[in-house]
């Protein structure tokens, strides 16, 4: 009962050095070649964080620890069974009292690959299975924070955290955990083996293990200095040759070449130093803690070999001796470069975490009451709005009504506030002050579904999906039959040109919808809304230039679209403002002016002086 | 064709992972082609190499000559030798791991002594056949694909080089010298061993084909979700718009599992070839000892051969460990010269021709002389016979729809590409004739967005003349109405510039631009949209400084607005890549033709 007591104590105790030997390495953390001073307090709440992940997955992760555990006790089964054999052999027995040990060591044998699979199989499935959930709950933290957040950071970087950052934390549930549980068991089993030969052998063989775990907890800030240096300069040198690549047109335009290719050659002359003087660190390193291990390993046998001597063992001992000790050290030494690849988990991990815990923009009201019919009428009440606590408004006190079945226009220099209006109808953001009301009730008593189901938008630049042409003309209205979506080509007057198309509806866009025009892409983006049939529409004109035969059946499709439904036109042709029920002029944010097109030009206004300018612009 | 910012930085990540991706669609023989040349690339390295091979070499024997002095002193106790007689081996063992652990110190160091002089070679050997390949090239690549190979394809090349190739002929060489060494001791023995690890190295082999077809699969799936997941980021608000939010977050969870099964089954066959290994090393191991414990107790075999036998029997096996280890840097080496070998072997467009002088032109008068050229080969050409003349001082605007082909005029007159038909001139000889060095000297650009080196704005005004002196560099940016707002930046003329420094406006940039141009004094002008991307403020500003450039030099418009039409000499329209029209502002007016019509056409912004 004692040992048992005694072994859980050891255990516990053991668990927790464990733990403070990983989070005092873990005191740094270096970022993006910049160096932090982590607090325990977040560091080990990142890790239980991450602990916490595995929890759906208690099952399998019991499984794995015991195959783990297993296959360190068959590793010291199999080492002691073979001394023990040996041991035999040489004191002379016979074949027959031999065979139960040659038995035990050939199902050890195999015992051993089968808990060795089964280990490192079930950490990887838990592992990739946590994996493939925070990428999809990256990418559910993203959607409500959006766009402001995708504003905020470059897609390159969102990427990299959803591909190469979590992939790293891998390394945590596939390769941090059990080593870890093996690195405190596989000692202590050896400890406690080697002490059941003689009490004084443990001690003998302690010190050594202390120093080869603590030589490179006692190196580390070296390493860190060297590492983060050579961070800096890959950096550099990274960055250089980005610089060099996109400015290729002024380097040989202006006759720079060569002393560019110079500084190349300085830069990578710098980073290969600095990589010389971290490969001697890393080979200081890897010499000393090997070194002491087979010091160590040979210090027990040297005291066996003495006590041999003294006659206080039988000298049968000596080789379960040498392999214990050794078994000591080989999890001992793969812990060290354990604990340097935490550091770099936490960083990935917390990186990760960020993005998860990104805050929404915009709260769905819970429980929202449904509109039922409503009066397709829009109206902007005082509503003042600015994106940032510290920016000026970019809305003020902004109020307009679009009565059910009208067609207003908003005009204004750039900057002056239009696509915001459209960001605010469709609850990217939410305003300040004021509201804006569909049918007199406000936007934010309605889920999001609703509100995006009464609203279509053709937007300035259509994002065209990498998929086929019908499904990104679905995207209006998921349940779409094939003939809805024809129909709605058809009046989006694209349904020719994709008929003509090889693959016809099924044909493939490639990235961004490089395959298509602008023009085609608007009418994409036409189809779309029409086949949603929201009785509100948005439409944010195109400012670039579409060739004229295009331009006719965007606007012929445009017209379609408009029939019988509310419409918003953040407008910049001139033809489209013509034809307007009402215009209303923006200006810093404020509406300076409103009025029909023929009031307005009457007048000697901002609308007025703007038109007469803009006709300046050719091609 | 014009340089992206946008797109610039596409990530590490996915830059080596399509890279890798693509190397899978490889055929063997060009996968071994390429390994032949970066052998061919280790030439001046070689002494290295065989350096490490030694040490390497001599890592895994002193090692061997340790555990037999070991076992050999536990044998030696198990007879009933004296502790004095036994101490000394002991000792000697215990040198043998020092000397072991300065081994493995050297083994690690040299792996850098080894790759540092073939990797500053290549990356210059790069970047100068990027300079070679210009512009023109790289209008039609993505920057991450590039810096996969120049940089980060480099450092890959490091492993391979430095622990890969040497450790492939210590794998080699290791075995042979302890099996030599086991037969001596004892023959039956050495052949048991022997089988299993020929079997150990040999077995695996059967799991490559469906490894290799799982790898494929997992690359597969990880390129879905990666351009599935950018995909979803870019159009994210239309995403919302349309309520699809939720919907393409359920997809993405979709290709994640799909990802994430795709993964297990090459870790399912990984860990079965590496579990059969280990298997077969375990086994060659323990029959060996058995056997040997039968022997010995049968009195055919020394209790030292089989103390030696315990302790070696993992040993042997370590090579073909550190080699599966390293093999992973091989493939990714092998994958990495792939991406460079490509860049490498690009030919340029457009080289000096061998009778080009460099002798400048007498007059800045230009030609085009029926010139055709298209970007990509049996695609629609971008100019279709295309002649027109700006005489020597004089202002020609280049007016048409964008698509029209006008940027195309202005980067054949640079030589970023070559004509397929036809014949440019400068001041009436051939543009080939004259070296690149000498045409590009001729001409100055502005163009729609400038880029700016990371560096002070003073070094990124020096671009264009490095012994500018300060004044030189105040007067150019007086002139072009940069001045004031330099001075206002936190530093002057030291501030920080470009991708990692403080921001410059559209409108800024180009006035940097036009102060660059003032500084080198180059009599030919080539305007490319240059306010284009400018409000209508700044745009004044930057048509006053334009107006103080253009005096006294040839100049070509690639023109947006009106009022930088009007101020010109001649207007050429161009249409698909044709000239339509050409003759002033008024003649044009008055012909109604496309010109007419674009003025007409009457936009509000």
């Amino acid at each position: 009962m004692s040992t048992k007591l005694f072994t859980k104590v050891l255990s516990k105790t053991a668990l927790r050095v464990g733990f403070v030997i990983i989070l005092s390495y873990m005191s740094t953390i270096t970022v993006d070649g910049k160096k932090y001073e982590t607090d325990l307090a977040k560091t080990k709440h990142t890790l239980i964080r991450l602990l916490r992940m595995v929890r759906p997955w208690w099952g399998e992760l019991t499984l794995t620890s015991l195959a783990a555990m297993l296959n360190s006790a068959s590793t010291i089964a199999l080492a002691a069974v073979g001394a023990l054999i040996v041991g035999l052999a040489a004191e002379g027995t016979s074949v027959i009292e031999l065979r139960p040990y040659l038995i035990a060591l050939a199902i050890l044998t195999v015992f051993k690959a089968i808990m060795a699979w089964a280990e490192s199989y079930i950490s990887h499935r838990i592992a990739y299975a946590i994996l493939a959930m925070m990428r999809s709950r990256v990418f559910d933290a993203i959607e409500p924070a959006a766009p402001a957040y995708i504003l905020k950071r470059r897609s390159g970087d969102i990427i990299s955290t959803v591909m190469a950052d979590v992939e790293t934390v891998e390394l945590y549930f596939a390769h941090t955990l059990m080593p870890t549980l093996v690195a405190l068991v596989m000692p202590l089993t050896a400890l406690i083996i080697l002490g059941s030969l003689h009490w004084m052998l443990p001690l003998v063989l302690l010190p050594f293990l202390f120093l080869v775990i603590g030589t490179p907890i006692t190196m580390h800030h070296i390493g860190d200095a060297i590492a983060n240096r050579l961070r800096i300069e890959l950096g550099e040198t990274n960055a250089h040759m980005v610089d060099s690549i996109q400015g290729l047109r002024e380097i040989v335009v202006f006759g720079r070449g060569g002393a560019r290719l110079s500084e190349v050659e300085e830069n990578s002359r710098a980073l290969v130093a600095t990589q010389k003087r971290n490969s001697r660190y890393l080979g200081s390193l890897g010499g000393l803690t090997e070194g002491c291990s087979m010091l160590g390993s040979l210090t027990v046998l040297v005291t066996g070999v003495l006590m041999v001597g003294k006659g206080m063992l039988p000298s049968h001992q000596l080789p379960l001796m040498l392999l214990m000790a050794s078994a000591a050290f080989g999890p001992v030494m793969n812990i060290a470069k354990v604990a340097k690849q935490v550091a770099m988990i936490m960083a990935s991990a917390e990186r990760v975490f960020t993005v998860l815990d990104e805050p929404a923009v915009v709260r769905e009201t819970p429980d929202a009451e449904p509109i039922g019919a409503v009066e397709p009428r829009l109206t902007f009440e005082d509503v003042t709005f600015r994106y940032q606590p510290d920016e000026p408004s970019v809305l003020k006190s902004v109020s307009f009504e679009c009565s059910a079945g009208e067609n207003v226009a908003v005009v204004g220099p750039s900057g002056s506030g239009k696509t915001t209006l459209v960001n605010l109808l469709l609850r990217f953001w939410d305003p300040q002050h004021g509201g804006i009301m569909i049918g007199g009730r406000d936007i934010r008593t309605l889920s999001f579904a609703e509100l995006r189901n009464l609203v279509s938008v053709v937007q300035q630049d259509a994002y065209i999906f990498n998929t086929t042409i019908g499904d990104n003309i679905r995207i209006g209205k998921p349940d779409a039959t094939d003939a809805d979506i024809e129909d709605a080509a058809r009046k989006a007057y694209i349904h020719d040109f994709i008929a003509s198309l090889p693959d016809g509806y099924d044909t493939t866009l490639g990235e961004r919808g490089a395959k298509l025009s602008g023009g085609e892409r608007q009418r994409i983006s036409i189809a779309r809304a029409l086949l949603k049939d929201g009785p509100i529409l948005i439409l944010d004109e195109a400012t670039s230039n579409l060739d004229s035969e295009n331009e006719q059946a965007i606007r012929d499709g445009i017209d379609n679209l408009m029939e019988g439904r509310t419409t918003l036109v953040i407008a910049h042709r001139l033809s489209t403002i013509a034809t307007a029920d009402k215009v209303v002029v923006l200006d810093h944010g404020r509406v300076v002016e409103s009025g029909t097109h023929d009031d307005l030009m009457g007048g000697e206004g901002m609308y007025a002086r703007i038109i007469r300018v803009q006709r300046d612009v050719i091609a | 064709m014009s340089r992206t910012p946008g797109k610039k930085s596409r990530l590490r990540s996915i830059a080596t992972i399509c890279s890798i991706y693509d190397s899978y669609k490889y055929s063997d023989t060009a996968r071994s082609t390429v390994r032949w040349r970066l052998i061919g690339l280790a030439r001046g390295a070689w002494s290295r190499i065989l350096l490490a091979v030694l040490i390497g070499l001599g890592v895994s024997l002193i090692n061997v000559a340790q555990l037999s002095i070991t076992g050999y002193a536990i044998g030696k106790m198990f007879a009933g030798a004296e502790v004095s007689v036994v101490l000394p081996l002991l000792l000697i063992a215990a040198i043998l791991i020092l000397f072991r652990a300065w081994l493995t110190y050297l083994k690690e160091t040299i792996a850098h002594y080894i790759a540092a002089g073939i990797k500053i070679a290549l990356r210059n050997r790069i970047y100068a056949h990027l300079i070679a390949l210009g512009p023109g090239y790289l209008g039609r690549r993505q920057t991450g694909e590039l810096l996969a190979a120049a940089v980060h394809g480099v450092e890959t090349l490091e492993i391979y080089f430095g622990k890969y190739l040497p450790q492939l002929v210590i794998t080699l060489l290791t075995p042979i010298v302890i099996f030599t060494y086991l037969t001596i001791l004892d023959w039956q023995l050495a052949l048991v061993l022997a089988f299993f690890f020929i079997a150990a190295l040999t077995m695996p082999q059967w799991f490559n084909p469906s490894a290799r077809r799982e790898r494929r699969r997992h690359w597969a799936a990880i390129a879905e979700l990666n351009s599935y997941f950018i995909d979803s980021l870019q159009g994210l608000v239309t995403l919302k718009a349309f309520n699809h939010g939720k919907a393409r977050g359920e997809e993405i969870t979709k290709r994640a599992v799909d990802l994430c099964s795709a993964i297990m089954r090459v870790i399912g066959i990984n860990f079965a070839h590496i579990g059969v290994t280990n298997l077969i090393m375990t086994s060659g191991a323990a029959v060996a000892l058995g056997w040997g414990a039968v022997r010995v107790v049968e009195g055919t075999l020394s209790i030292d051969v089989l103390l030696i036998v315990l302790l070696l029997g993992n040993e042997i096996y370590k090579p073909i460990l550190e080699l599966n280890t390293a093999y992973h840097g091989g493939l990714e080496g092998a994958t990495a010269a792939g991406g460079i070998f490509n860049l490498l072997d690009t030919t340029p467009d457009v080289t000096n021709s061998p009778n080009a002088t460099r002798t400048p032109p007498v007059a800045q008068s230009i030609r085009f002389e029926d010139v055709t050229f298209g970007y990509d080969e049996g695609k629609r050409p971008a100019l279709s016979d295309l002649s027109f003349e700006v005489n020597s001082g004089e202002t020609v605007a280049l007016v048409g729809r964008s698509g029209s082909g006008k940027t195309t005029v202005i980067n054949l007159l640079l030589r970023f590409w070559d004509p397929q038909h036809g014949r440019i001139t400068l001041g009436g000889q051939g543009l080939r004739e004259y070296t690149l060095e000498t045409l590009r000297a001729q001409a100055s650009v502005v163009s729609q967005d400038t880029y700016l080196f990371h560096g002070t704005v003073a070094d990124n005004l020096r671009v264009s003349k490095p012994d500018a002196s300060d004044e030189e560099l105040k007067r150019a940016a007086r002139l072009a109405n940069a001045h004031d707002f330099i001075v206002a930046l936190p530093h002057g003329y030291d501030t920080v510039v470009g991708e990692r420094g403080t921001r410059l406006s559209g409108g800024e940039r180009q006035r940097i631009a036009i102060a660059r141009v003032l500084l080198r004094d180059a009599p030919i002008l080539l305007l490319d949209e240059a306010t284009s991307s400018v409000d209508a403020e700044n745009e004044a500003i930057i048509q006053e400084a334009i107006d103080r450039l253009k005096r006294g030099r040839t100049t070509l418009v690639v023109a947006h607005r009106l009022s930088t039409v009007r101020g010109a000499d001649r207007i050429v329209v161009l249409d698909d890549g044709r000239m339509v029209e050409s003759g002033s502002h008024n003649e044009l007016i008055g012909a109604g033709g496309i010109y007419a019509q674009l003025v007409s056409a009457q936009r509000v912004s």
